[in-house]
């Protein structure tokens, strides 16, 4: 190269570099709100300041306000946009509301106008990096952001921003492996142009209950505290895979303040609502008929002085999940308890889930599935992605401990605020709120639909394996078999009605382990509907009964291995009357093979039986047993019979007169269905009893 | 007399390029009297048959016959007519009629391929073994009963008979390249590309050869190196659509589905009915998200084989993006009627 065009190069590098530079400090020139700036626009610089003035004002009341100061701060921008306070605060005002993103521009215009303009600069740019999933630059802001930190500062403020730098390296790896979900938003019917969330459901998705701020809130307030409407719960059902227009649930459960829903129970029967007052506390309210009772504040064991801010029922009504931030017994932060009802059907003393779910971040929105052992939570700790992010954990009713929780993934997660999640009963739908410019304005509900893995398309190929033969050969390909996890229970629901009238019926519904021989749970069925649902998680032999005054007892047995899918089964039920000649197969009483012995899985049933004869002391009985066709009929008969003789020695050796007893073995003779099937053929075999007089 | 001679040479020739895996015409003797009119029908037979012209090729054997019923080289090339002519049943009575006259090991051979071509596989096999026993070297015997064999299934024993037809006939390109299949077939991807290899040193010019070795890496999983012979394939026979459709898949299996989806389009070009090569874009459409472009090449496949399993697998995949569920769920259930057993597992939540 001659040394002439070395220099030329030279020469025009450095020309260039002085122009970038020349650039980048016009660029970067902090301009004023001042006369000097503005001489030739003295009205557009009045103007402009006192937007700046509104918008400072507002700023100043807090971060509620923020979304409020956006409007006059751009109006000052547009006069001025390269002031480094206004840019910050604009930046800052935009983090704060529902477009996060566009925080960025500003933030980063300050940044080159004067680093030095606050202190928190770099916290904020980091914070709307980490939203934006510029992971990297949002570690290197943080990091900026520690460098200037000292003493008490540095240590009081260390650990959160080791938590977002640790969350960042968290979300980076999650967005590697996105999960196959469709996200919708619920709808027209169900969102509106103000804030929609917290959504719960019933177990399969006919009921759904959220909570929003609109103006038409109950007394039509505003909380000065938040700058916006008091909460109202909203409840919609689905008809035909369609939700219908949201109601407002109206008084007792509305009221002039914060009325927000909690967990709903798997049959839509009860519910959880939180109340503001004493520092948060929790209600309950039940649906009698088509009304809902008054909420009825929890005791003393699920709310104290502190927050408590969320629950959900177990399947079962049993137990209830809760979260609060009391600071006793607490693992850090909010965190999630467990309490449940003692003898006397009352809240026991909670039970902290321990450290395999909370941790020293917050846990909030907790929700245990229909089938009894999945937990869904949300953290901020695990390995969050940002603020909080759903979680699932799986109870192990043998080892007695939690699974370690499994981040749901991205782009169920995300940077922001993920929480209050519900899971349906077949576990392919989740619902949630989250903010999408997409919506319908502020926060709306979302429902989830979990895709599982990627189903593999298969490619078909052939080639010419033999010289000699033109026709090419296929290749055998065997399309991999991808497992579809689906959740492991069965819901059960129907109608309970009078067999006469045909009227709606409020029963007892009692699920009874059979192997255990203990009840699990008890429900009603709703009084104006004749409505229930209950949830049986796969792994028992499922005793059910339903009950009322003066009609005989209906019962019904599942057997649900653990390895059974997801199923609904539909049974309605109609309860006969305590009438001569009424008759009812006893589906809880198992025999041995081929004998007359009675299987203790029984017991349940049989003491059913003499409750019932003990309640109606005049009533007498005929027990008769059926077979089906398959062996020899005189045998049949001898084993019906004498099993229905084992029943009647039962009732006897439990203080039944045996006066009043009848048995009877009709063998193959009266069969209730085909004899063609195995299911037919189950159904057969049957052990009934009939009212011969009362 | 010594022109005639040269032109019936020439004849046998011919004969033996139009079927290269057979000498099925033999030449005549020396004709040496004026008297020999079977020979002369029988030559001018040879000729028509080195024309193409199989009737009368067929008129003039015929004639011979008719003249000298004990000709047995007139009833061995009248079969062989016959055989081009696909008259297989007629053509295994003249080797039949040939094999008593004479216990010539083409005849049997002959009689082989024409028993193969009615589907009488274990004929084929027993006259193959006759040849061989007749003639312990005659390579090509050994070659076609191990193709019948590879085709049933017996693997190893195809590839016995292929070593044996190599042993033979060592630059026997064909043998080479179906062993190498065997071996592919029993799992045994480096002994198979070796076999390939081999093949084509012999023959470089066999497209079908270097389509096999790109087939094994493929499984292999090499897909660099398939796409590479794929391609080489493709160099030799330019309207080769079934290496356009495997280097699509190669491409596909290399997450290069935009190259794979040329190749699909080239495959289809090439042969318009070619359901794979649909079926197969409708994959790489949906990987690029384009599922409705996913169903509608899927729709084209299952129009030209209406019992394509894996095109209503593959629909119903591509319809479940779109949001319709009945229809994902309809094709699944087709898919596990078909025969697809990986559909089963997709259809728990259909209604």
């Amino acid at each position: 190269m001659r040394l002439e065009t070395l220099y030329y190069i030279t020469m025009k590098k450095i020309i260039t570099l002085l122009a970038i530079l020349f650039s980048f400090s016009a660029f970067a020139q902090n301009v004023e709100f001042t006369k000097d700036n503005f001489k030739d626009d003295k009205d557009g610089l009045k103007e402009a300041k006192k937007n700046v003035e509104t918008g400072d004002k507002l700023f100043e009341q807090g971060n509620i306000f923020y979304k409020q100061a956006i409007d006059p701060y751009l109006l000052a921008y547009k006069f001025n946009p390269n002031n480094a306070l206004l840019n910050y605060r604009l930046g800052k005002c935009y983090l704060y509301s529902n477009y996060k993103l566009k925080s960025i521009p500003y933030l980063e215009k300050a940044q080159s106008l004067n680093p030095q303009v606050d202190p928190q600069l770099h916290y904020l740019l980091g914070e709307a990096y980490h939203l934006d999933m510029q992971w990297d630059k949002a570690i290197s802001e943080f990091k900026k952001f520690q460098t200037e930190l000292k003493g008490d500062e540095l240590t009081e403020l260390l650990p959160d921003i080791n938590h977002h730098i640790e969350q960042c390296l968290n979300g980076k790896e999650l967005v590697k492996k996105p999960v196959r979900v469709f996200i919708d938003n619920a709808g027209p019917e169900i969102n509106s142009q103000y804030t929609d969330y917290g959504p719960v459901i019933s177990a399969d998705e006919s009921i759904m209950l959220f909570t929003s701020r609109r103006p038409t809130t109950t007394g039509g307030g505003t909380d000065p505290n938040i700058n916006d409407y008091y909460e109202d719960i909203y409840i919609s059902t689905r008809k035909d895979g369609k939700w219908l227009p949201a109601k407002n649930m109206g008084p007792p459960i509305n009221t002039d303040t914060h009325d927000a829903n909690s967990g709903l129970s798997a049959d839509g029967q009860k519910f959880l609502i939180y109340i503001g007052s004493n520092g948060g506390d929790l209600f309950e309210s039940e649906l009698k008929g088509d009304s809902w009772s008054k909420p009825d504040h929890m005791n003393k064991n699920i709310n104290t002085k502190y927050h408590e801010s969320s629950a959900c029922y177990s399947p079962d009504g049993k137990s209830v999940y809760f979260v609060s931030d009391k600071p006793d017994g607490s693992l850090g932060d909010r965190d999630i308890y467990i309490s449940t009802k003692d003898a006397k059907g009352r809240w026991d003393v909670p039970v902290n889930l321990g450290p395999t779910i909370n941790t020293q971040w917050g846990e909030e929105g907790a929700f245990i599935h229909p089938d009894g052992k999945t937990l869904y939570f949300s953290s901020q700790g695990h390995n969050s992605m940002g603020g909080y992010d759903i979680f699932k954990s799986v109870y192990d009713d043998k080892t007695k401990t939690w699974s370690e929780p499994e981040n749901l993934g991205y782009p169920v997660n995300t940077p922001d605020d993920d929480v209050f999640f519900v899971v349906s009963a077949s576990g392919k739908h989740g619902y949630y709120a989250s903010f999408n410019a997409n919506g319908y304005g502020e926060k709306d509900i979302y429902q989830v639909t979990f895709l599982g893995p990627e189903k593999p398309m298969v490619l078909n190929n052939e080639d010419n394996l033999l010289a000699s033969q033109t026709a090419p050969v296929k290749e055998t390909v065997i399309a991999p078999v991808i497992q579809i996890k689906e959740a492991q229970l069965t819901i059960l629901k129907g109608v309970i009605t009078d067999e006469a009238t045909k009227q709606p019926l409020e029963a007892t519904i009692e699920i009874v382990d059979n192997l255990k021989n203990e009840v699990i749970a008890t429900f009603m069925s709703n009084s104006s509907t004749g409505k229930y649902l209950v949830s049986l998680p796969a792994g028992r032999n499922y005793g059910i009964a339903v009950k009322k005054e003066n009609y005989l007892f209906h019962s019904e047995n599942f057997d649900i291995p653990n390895t059974a899918a997801y199923q609904e089964v539909v049974k309605d039920v109609a309860l006969k009357n305590i009438a001569v000649g009424s008759k009812i197969i006893l589906k809880n009483i198992f025999f041995d093979f081929d004998k007359a012995t009675l299987r203790p899985e029984s017991t349940n049933e049989l003491e059913r039986l003499t409750k019932l004869l003990n309640d109606v002391p005049t009533l007498k009985i005929e027990i008769s047993g059926h077979t089906d066709s398959k062996g020899a009929d005189d045998y049949n008969k001898k084993l019906s019979d004498s099993r229905a003789k084992a029943v009647v020695a039962y009732l006897v050796s439990k203080g039944i007169a045996a006066d009043r007893l009848t048995s009877v073995g009709y063998g193959e003779e009266q069969p209730i269905a085909t004899n063609d099937t195995d299911e037919g053929r189950q159904l057969n075999r049957r052990t009934e009893f009939k009212i011969l007089s009362k | 007399m010594k022109k005639i001679v040269l032109t019936l040479f020439a004849a046998a020739l011919l004969a033996a390029t139009v079927n290269a895996q057979t000498d099925s015409i033999v030449k005549a003797k020396v004709l040496d009297d004026g008297s020999q009119d079977a020979e002369k029908f029988y030559n001018s037979g040879i000729q028509d048959f080195a024309a193409k012209n199989f009737p009368s090729a067929l008129n003039n054997f015929d004639q011979a016959i008719a003249k000298k019923p004990d000709f047995e080289r007139a009833w061995y090339n009248r079969g062989t007519t016959k055989f081009e002519m696909k008259n297989y049943s007629g053509a295994i009575s003249d080797f039949d009629k040939a094999l008593t006259l004479a216990q010539n090991p083409d005849s049997y051979f002959s009689r082989a391929q024409a028993k193969y071509a009615t589907g009488d596989k274990p004929g084929a096999t027993a006259d193959y073994s006759k040849t061989i026993e007749i003639k312990s070297d005659y390579a090509q015997a050994y070659y076609y009963r191990g193709g019948i064999k590879f085709e049933n299934g017996d693997y190893k024993n195809a590839i016995d008979d292929f070593t044996i037809a190599i042993t033979y006939k060592p630059d026997y390109a064909y043998a080479y390249n179906d062993r190498g299949s065997a071996k592919r077939q029993m799992d045994d991807l480096d002994g198979a590309i070796g076999d390939y290899n081999k093949a084509i040193v012999v023959n470089s010019e066999m497209a079908f050869a270097y389509n096999n070795i790109a087939s094994a890496k493929r499984k292999k999983g090499d897909f660099k190196g398939a796409i590479s012979d794929y391609s080489e394939a493709i160099r030799v026979q330019k309207d080769y659509y079934v290496a356009y459709n495997n280097r699509g898949s190669a491409k596909y299996d290399a997450g290069d589905y935009a190259g794979a989806i040329e190749d699909f389009n080239k495959a289809i070009a090439l042969k318009a009915d070619y359901a794979f090569a649909y079926n197969n874009r409708a994959s790489a459409k949906f990987k690029l998200k384009d599922y409705k472009g996913s169903v509608e090449d899927c729709n084209k496949a299952i129009s030209l084989n209406a019992g394509y399993g894996y095109a209503y697998l593959n629909r119903g995949i591509a319809k479940e993006m779109l949001r319709d569920d009945a229809g994902a769920c309809s094709d699944w259930k087709k898919a596990t009627e078909l025969g697809v057993e990986s559909a089963k597992n997709y259809t728990g939540d259909c209604k």
